[in-house]
């Protein structure tokens, strides 16, 4: 009996030791990110190629931020481009690009009809209830961002605008259920599509583009090594990984589109 | 960063936030309501089911013990498929009546569950003596009733406790909808995914005072309570 | 009368347990006392012949009080045969003064001692004047002095009351005994 907890003592620290050996990424991500799917796709061509093993958290874009100021975090991925330029100019990032892009869409139980984008807008406040992530997320802030720059008063909703709190996939799946609108990032309600009872109610890619910051976070905010960092960043901006992030579709339609 | 958030949560409870405090209060208001809901049915159902024999009874008493474990978030999903699925058209999909329901139907079985455990302990013996002075069988209920008081507080006490600090649950069926569903637990998983620790913190302070307070009434009935 | 139970059979001439005396079973532990009395006062099943008329109260050897004064413990007999408790109030003060509890009568039964229990329990077991008291160790947790007071109190209601005490304690059975049977003698049979 003492033998064999012996051995398994040994095995264990055997596995520890190795685990150690091989160099480890911390990557914090927004859930919108993780949900579609994509990184369980991506990562693993990464990490068989140079040897490293990510670690995927997906929170809150300001908690995202939050971990890279304290340097809880190797790399960033985030989609708030306001918050992002902020992080860069107070020294927190060392590099930042974008990786590729989407688009904002509302979505709900019929079309909008809209000719253009404020008129999509108006009518929502005007007929229609409407769901907001209310978090303080990338898609929530672009969402206050669009009534602002068009001039439009949310409370001509009344009590028909409201705030969930929650992720994207809730907020969808809240919005299916009793036939609200909302607007969501193209690559969540196109990986739940099944799940939902919702269409896109209006579209303007253009207008709605939806960026996605790659930001490797300064090295000295913490101390380890930050070569697998590096790897990760360049890696993510190599033509390899835009075909591979091209290919990840549903429906033929692909959910994030590689900024070239 | 602790310390910060911290320094955040003193400042905001003492600022006496409307939107702070309408949580608190609405965390409250739906508990208590549910637990007194779930404490009137239950401690009839635990001393009823205690009392009287019927076939099938050690069935039904296994069945509560199992449901008085039941994770709430399970409970919460279903409650939110029926309330989508077939009672679709009563329109209760993330209102606070749902809540008060899912919190109803999580706080049921342990109230149920605690009365008939803590009632078989006194029972026998309290039925007994209470045959030997010549109790009819409505008598034996009262007097069980009687005996059974100060556990009846506690399972509802317990009952309370569950309800409040569960997130699950609401969650599901609430929505967490701000300035309707929005209760003290789902605001803390909202500000901490948004990373605003401050509001946090200060939400579960209040949460640790609550619960402090029921689990010291509820160890000073345990040392009341040794025969 | 004879009693059967699943594993024995007790058998007894009838009247063996006369009228308004107080009659002790005593026997090895085990034997079949405390069944025996059980199954008087209808606790117990069995199968045979008992008969009696009037209502026989078992009293246990380690008996529970109720969570009320030590007067409310006495008196629930008598609220649920729907009486008058101020009827009883007379008797109620001087039984518990014959065994010093008077001074007790508005504390929580609960909170008294063993002894102090044993006396309210038994208290609360002759008050509503049954026919017949089957006590099961009664001297269970009373000092000398107490077991003289409840000597004294079976005394006093020996003219109307019929006891079956089940004992050990030979000064007791001495002072007060009628009847003695001992089971696991001719009585008992396997």
């Amino acid at each position: 009996m003492k033998k064999l907890v012996i051995a398994c003592m040994l095995i264990a620290m055997a596995l520890t030791l190795s685990a150690c050996q091989r160099k480890e990424l911390l990557l914090v991500t927004t859930t919108s990110v993780e949900n579609s799917g994509l990184l369980e796709y991506l990562l693993p061509y990464f990490e068989e190629e140079h040897g490293v093993k990510v670690r995927v958290t997906a929170v809150g874009t300001g908690a995202a931020l939050n971990y890279g100021r304290l340097g809880q975090a190797d790399v960033l991925i985030v989609h708030d481009e306001k918050r992002e330029l902020e992080f860069m100019e107070a020294g927190y990032g060392e590099k930042r690009a974008v990786c590729m892009y989407n688009d904002f869409i509302f979505v709900g139980p019929d079309s909008l009809n809209g000719q253009n984008l404020e008129n999509a807008l108006e009518t929502l406040t005007e007929q229609h209830y409407f769901y907001s992530r209310g978090d303080n997320s990338g898609t929530h802030l672009r969402e206050l961002d669009l009534w602002e720059t068009h001039n439009i008063d949310i409370n001509r909703f009344g009590s028909r605008y409201k705030e969930t709190g929650q992720s994207m996939e809730s907020t969808l799946m809240m919005t299916s259920f009793k036939g609200y609108y909302t607007l969501s990032d193209r690559a969540t309600f196109l990986a739940m599509n099944d799940n939902l009872d919702l269409t896109i109610a209006y579209e303007e890619p253009d207008s709605l583009r939806n960026d996605y910051g790659l930001i490797k976070v300064d090295p000295s905010l913490h101390n380890r090594d930050d070569s697998a960092a590096d790897l990760f960043y360049e890696w993510m901006l190599s033509k390899e990984a835009k075909q591979l992030i091209l290919a990840f579709t549903v429906n033929d339609e692909p959910l994030f589109t590689p900024n070239e | 960063m602790f310390l910060e958030g911290l320094r955040e949560a003193i400042e905001l409870l003492l600022s006496f936030d409307r939107e702070l405090y309408g949580i608190i209060g609405l965390s409250l208001f739906i508990s208590l309501l549910a637990t007194l809901t779930a404490g009137a049915l239950g401690v009839l159902s635990g001393i009823l089911i205690s009392v009287t024999n019927f076939r099938g009874k050690r069935l039904l008493k296994k069945l509560i013990f199992t449901f008085m474990g039941i994770p709430p978030v399970v409970l919460g999903l279903v409650v939110l498929l029926v309330l989508a699925g077939p009672l679709s058209n009563m329109n209760l999909l993330f209102t606070r009546t749902a809540m008060y329901t899912a919190q109803t139907l999580l706080v049921y079985p342990i109230i149920t569950g605690s009365i008939i455990i803590t009632s078989e302990k006194t029972q026998q013996k309290v039925l007994e003596t209470a045959t030997t002075l010549g109790a009819s069988r409505n008598n034996k209920l009262m007097l069980l009733i009687a005996e059974t008081k100060p556990f009846i507080l506690l399972s509802i006490i317990l009952g309370f406790s569950r309800a409040i600090s569960e997130v699950g649950a609401v969650m599901l069926v609430g929505g967490n909808i701000r300035g309707e569903t929005r209760v003290m637990t789902t605001f803390i998983a909202l500000n901490t995914s948004m990373g605003n620790y401050g509001a946090s913190i200060a939400m579960g302070l209040i949460l640790l005072v609550i619960a402090f307070l029921i689990h010291t009434t509820i160890a000073r009935f345990r040392s009341d309570f040794y025969d | 009368m004879q009693v059967t139970y699943p594993e024995f059979t007790l058998s007894f001439e009838d009247d063996a347990f006369p009228k308004n005396k107080v009659t002790f079973v005593t026997g090895r532990n085990g034997v079949g006392k405390t069944s025996f009395l059980k199954a008087i006062g209808k606790l117990l099943p069995y199968r045979g012949n008992i008969r009696y008329e009037g209502f026989a109260t078992y009293h246990f050897q380690e008996p529970i009080l109720f969570n009320r004064t030590v007067r409310e413990n006495a008196l629930y007999p008598i609220k649920i045969r729907k009486l008058d408790c101020a009827d009883f109030e007379d008797k109620l003060k001087r039984y518990a003064s014959i065994l010093h509890i008077d001074h007790l009568l508005d504390r929580q039964a609960k909170e008294l001692s063993s002894g102090e229990k044993m006396k309210a329990s038994l208290l609360r077991s002759i008050l509503f004047a049954p026919e017949i008291v089957l006590l099961d160790e009664p001297t269970t947790h009373l000092d000398l002095e107490s077991i003289d007071q409840l000597t004294m109190l079976i005394k006093t209601l020996k003219p109307t009351t019929t006891f079956v005490i089940v004992s050990h304690n030979r000064a007791f059975i001495e002072a007060l005994s009628d009847h003695v049977y001992h089971i696991g003698g001719k009585y008992v049979h396997r």
